[in-house]
């Protein structure tokens, strides 16, 4: 197993240059010029190109490209044009407040839209069955920007229960920083109030970027349930008057949970996706602002930072999968 | 994989054990949710002290040499200009400065500084950091630095609170350019010494940390929470006793729709959303109340003059007389735009009067006009490029196509994101042949309008000449203008430049933008600054 993840993580660093080049390239094809966009409006050329010399941008393509790898390899995410700050830090200030919510949202995902799946499964076309599945239908058919103005206007703005947006409230200082996580480190640090005000921010985005995943995840377990209680050991296992729990929970739910787990696993990635629009309806200060205001300003090095980030993790999400099925049947080997 | 069978098969159960738990662990959560939300809404309460505005942009800089975007509204509470603008006008004011005066050539302007004024660090504002200021400007060269690296040659300080600067060209307008909330904003000379790190000026410094004059100083700046706090300055040369709020918070909600709500639950008390259709629904709400200002800010459809068949001056005459002002007024401001006769706004005290704008929407005169052009029954086809996601532009544009079309016009409109159409529109090969442009000046002169709009030095996006415009008499009005500082005398110099320019139909003038800033009803002494889009005197702003 442990000569398998290396493997596996031995192909990220090409996988890594793959995607360096394809971004780089797509990035450089786009006929603008971002020393222009960072010069400022009414910028005349000489103020243009000390930018662009500032930024390496007066280079052969193919030397720029050598010179961020170079960069890259010694932790160097490059200088963003716009801020003149270090990308490297930009992603550590704002990765973790975007792993904060997809991290929750991928908990909601699987502590709700699985056990949503197994009262279909198992109340099949009686009325739990009915409602799970409407549940699950009307989270894939609301576009999440909608259903998120929808639950920040019933839950915030007329039942006001929960904050409307943001990490925490106006003026509230955010715990010491440990993690970049506002729950983790105000748990660390043993801050009830600032705890409180982080979880309760955390609700509402976290509801809407888990309701597009939690259909598929619910669905998924329903049929496969289905497919499973069908089966003859199922059979067997009632004859033997097992308890209806065990059942389900031993003889169902984990031989099921494979397909499962694989609609997981994409879900994490439509998750990564989805959650760029989440944050900026909430006013989330994740990466979403970040890359979109990069992209905007064709902010090379952001835009190329995020996106390698980002390929990390849809690596690390299907390693980890593809780990946990040998955990879950131990008829898988590697 | 075997040999670990049995240690996995006690670890699945532990992992479906902690599945178990963390369910109940939920339930657990979602009994005590009703606890947490009462404690929730009194967290999200805020005093009367402070004032909380929703920014749409985040903080590129704090750099007072470099910010030229949307963090002005910020920057210009922590520093200061040395002269100002007087309220909503283009009137210039002593700020840091208390007189100033320029030689017989104009090309010599001495300046008499306030006394008594401090820095945030302490440190006392002197004649030095004016030189600083002006000199740390020009050598990082980004943003407002155009308007003073070609023409200043020396800054020199002839006592603690006289500074003398020296051009190289006569610039009548030059103390309109030291009343811009940008580059020229007043950096202490102690924290740039303290702070310059390998000849970088202290930016690496200054991009996140603040040392102005300004009556609030940067108390945090949370890139975590994107949220900046700024606290009152006990040592502000204008005091504190009249009424003033202690604490102003910029909160980043880039989502317009998010903004609106947040006006709504009292969450924010001033918003900086642009979209009418938001702003009207707003003023429909209890304890809102909407600013209406009127701006600098000329909305317009600029025409390529070089190219063929707009170099054609009757062809832009006819469609300047085929564009439905009315109409376009009605559909896309919902009948807030204010008028435009010209290259200048109404507030600028070098406006053309109605007489001076022949162009009414006339489609007689339109066809009469195209009949007597080099294609007398039209049937060519004009490029229109959109700056993606505005919805202004993208009406205008629809409307202008539907005019057109019934002067046998076609218009190919073509939406963009604003990095490739600047890229595209920067050239007059690449550039379209229409392109609605929403446009501000940089100060507070009539100049800056009319040479960045229709100069000859000015084409595509070295200044915001996207028509491409160049007369020869207008080069030469506007180059006396700055060699005189005898008011009236400019002004007419500026009618006369801006009438040639009408006559030529070198853009579709459509109007001037009204700004409209959603306010909680609390919220006193709001002053809009008209030359920027979302900025506001934050000294006199208070909460009841």
């Amino acid at each position: 197993m442990t000569r398998y993840i290396l493997r596996r993580l031995a192909l990220l660093p090409p996988v890594l240059l793959g995607v360096s080049l394809l971004l780089f390239v797509l990035t450089h094809i786009v006929p603008a010029d971002p020393a222009k966009l960072a010069a400022g409006e009414h910028a005349g050329p000489e103020q243009v190109a000390a930018v662009r010399k500032a930024f390496g941008l007066d280079r052969p393509l193919p030397e720029q490209y050598l010179i961020y790898l170079v960069h890259l390899v010694h932790g160097d995410f490059g200088t963003s044009m716009r801020t003149s700050s270090s990308v490297l830090d930009d992603l550590l200030t704002y990765f973790p407040a975007t792993i904060e919510l997809t991290t929750s949202a991928v908990l909601v995902t699987v502590l709700l839209g699985v056990p949503l799946g197994m009262i279909g499964a198992i109340g099949r076309g009686g009325l739990s069955d009915l409602i799970a599945q409407f549940a699950s239908l009307a989270g894939l058919s609301f576009p999440i920007f909608v259903f998120g103005i929808l639950m920040q206007l019933i839950f915030s703005r007329w039942l006001d229960w929960l904050p409307l947006a943001s990490r925490l409230a106006t003026g509230e200082s955010p715990p010491p920083r440990i993690t970049g996580m506002f729950v983790v480190d105000s748990l660390l640090a043993g801050n009830g109030g600032t705890l409180q005000s982080a979880i309760l921010h955390l609700v509402l985005p976290t509801v809407t970027l888990a309701l597009a995943s939690l259909a598929p995840a619910a669905r998924m377990t329903r049929s496969t349930m289905l497919e499973i209680l069908a089966q003859d050991y199922v059979r067997t296992a009632w004859a033997k008057g097992m308890a209806p729990v065990r059942v389900y929970l031993r003889h169902g739910l984990r031989n099921a949970l494979i397909p499962v787990l694989t609609i997981l696993a994409l879900q994490v990635s439509a998750l990564l996706g989805g959650v760029f629009i989440v944050e900026l309806v909430f006013a989330w200060p994740g990466l979403g602002l970040y890359s979109v205001e990069s992209i905007i300003s064709l902010d090379y090095s952001p835009i190329m930072g995020t996106a390698l980030l980002l390929t990390v993790i849809y690596v690390v999400v299907n390693l980890a999968t593809d780990v946990l099925y040998a955990f879950f049947d131990p008829r898988i080997r590697y | 994989m075997s040999g670990a069978g049995g240690g996995a098969r006690i670890t699945r159960r532990r992992f479906l054990r902690g599945m178990a738990a963390g369910g109940a662990a939920v339930g657990a959560g979602a009994a005590g949710l009703g606890g947490l939300f009462r404690a929730g809404r009194a967290a999200a309460a805020v005093g009367a002290d402070t004032l909380v505005v929703a920014q749409s942009t985040s903080v590129q800089t704090f750099d007072p040499q470099i910010v030229y975007d949307n963090t002005v509204a910020i920057t210009r509470g922590i520093y200061e200009p040395p002269v100002g603008l007087d309220g909503s006008t283009p009137r210039i004011i002593p700020k840091l400065l208390t007189s100033w005066s320029a030689s017989a050539d104009i090309k010599q302007w001495t300046l008499k500084l306030r006394p008594g004024v401090k820095f945030h660090d302490g440190s006392d504002f002197t004649g030095e950091a004016v030189k600083v200021t002006l000199e740390r400007l020009i050598k990082i060269n980004r943003g407002f630095a155009y308007a003073f690296k070609p023409i200043v040659t020396g800054v020199d300080v002839l006592d603690p609170l006289t500074v003398r600067i020296t051009l190289n060209t006569p610039d009548a307008s030059f103390m309109a350019k030291l009343a811009s909330t940008s580059g020229n904003l007043i950096v202490s000379p102690r924290a740039v010494r303290v702070h310059t790190n390998g000849g970088d000026l202290a930016q690496g410094y200054l991009k996140e940390h603040t040392v102005g004059t300004g009556p609030y100083m940067l108390q945090s700046y949370d890139k975590g929470a994107q949220q900046v706090v700024l606290k009152q300055f006990p040592g502000y040369w204008g005091g504190w006793s009249g009424s003033h709020v202690k604490r102003i918070i910029f909160k980043i909600v880039p989502e317009a729709s998010t903004q609106r709500l947040m006006l709504e639950r009292g969450d924010a008390d001033i918003g900086t959303i642009v979209a009418p259709d938001l702003i009207d629904a707003l003023a429909k709400q209890p304890g809102i109340t909407i600013n209406e200002s009127p701006t600098m800010r000329i909305f317009y459809i600029a025409m390529h003059c070089q190219r063929e068949p707009l170099k054609d001056v009757k062809i832009r005459q006819a469609i300047s007389y085929a564009f439905d002002y009315e109409g376009a007024k009605q559909a896309i401001f919902n009948g807030r735009l204010a008028p435009l006769n010209g290259p200048l706004p109404d507030n600028d005290p070098a406006h053309l009067s109605p007489a001076d704008k022949p162009y009414r929407f006339d489609m007689a005169k339109a066809k009469q006009l195209l009949s007597e052009s080099s294609k007398p029954t039209g049937g060519f086809t004009l490029s229109l490029s959109l700056f993606q996601g505005d919805p202004t532009f993208r009406k205008a544009a629809e409307i202008l196509q539907g005019n057109l079309k019934d002067l046998n016009i076609n218009v190919s409109i073509q939406e963009l994101s604003s990095s490739v159409l600047l890229e595209k529109a920067g050239k007059p090969e690449t550039a379209p042949d229409l392109l609605p442009v929403r446009n501000y000046p940089d100060y507070a002169d009539p100049s800056a309008m009319i040479v960045a709009t229709f100069g000859k030095d000015a084409w595509g996006t070295i200044g915001w000449n996207f028509s491409f415009y160049a007369n020869p008499k207008v080069e030469a009005l506007l180059k006396q203008a700055n060699e005189i500082t005898n008011q009236p005398r400019r002004l007419q110099m500026f009618r006369d430049a801006q009438r040639i320019i009408v006559q030529e139909a070198a853009a579709v003038f459509i109007g001037t933008l009204i700004n409209r800033f959603p306010l909680r009803s609390d919220v006193h002494g709001f002053v809009y600054n008209p030359l920027l889009g979302n900025t506001f005197d934050l000294y006199n702003i208070s909460k009841s």
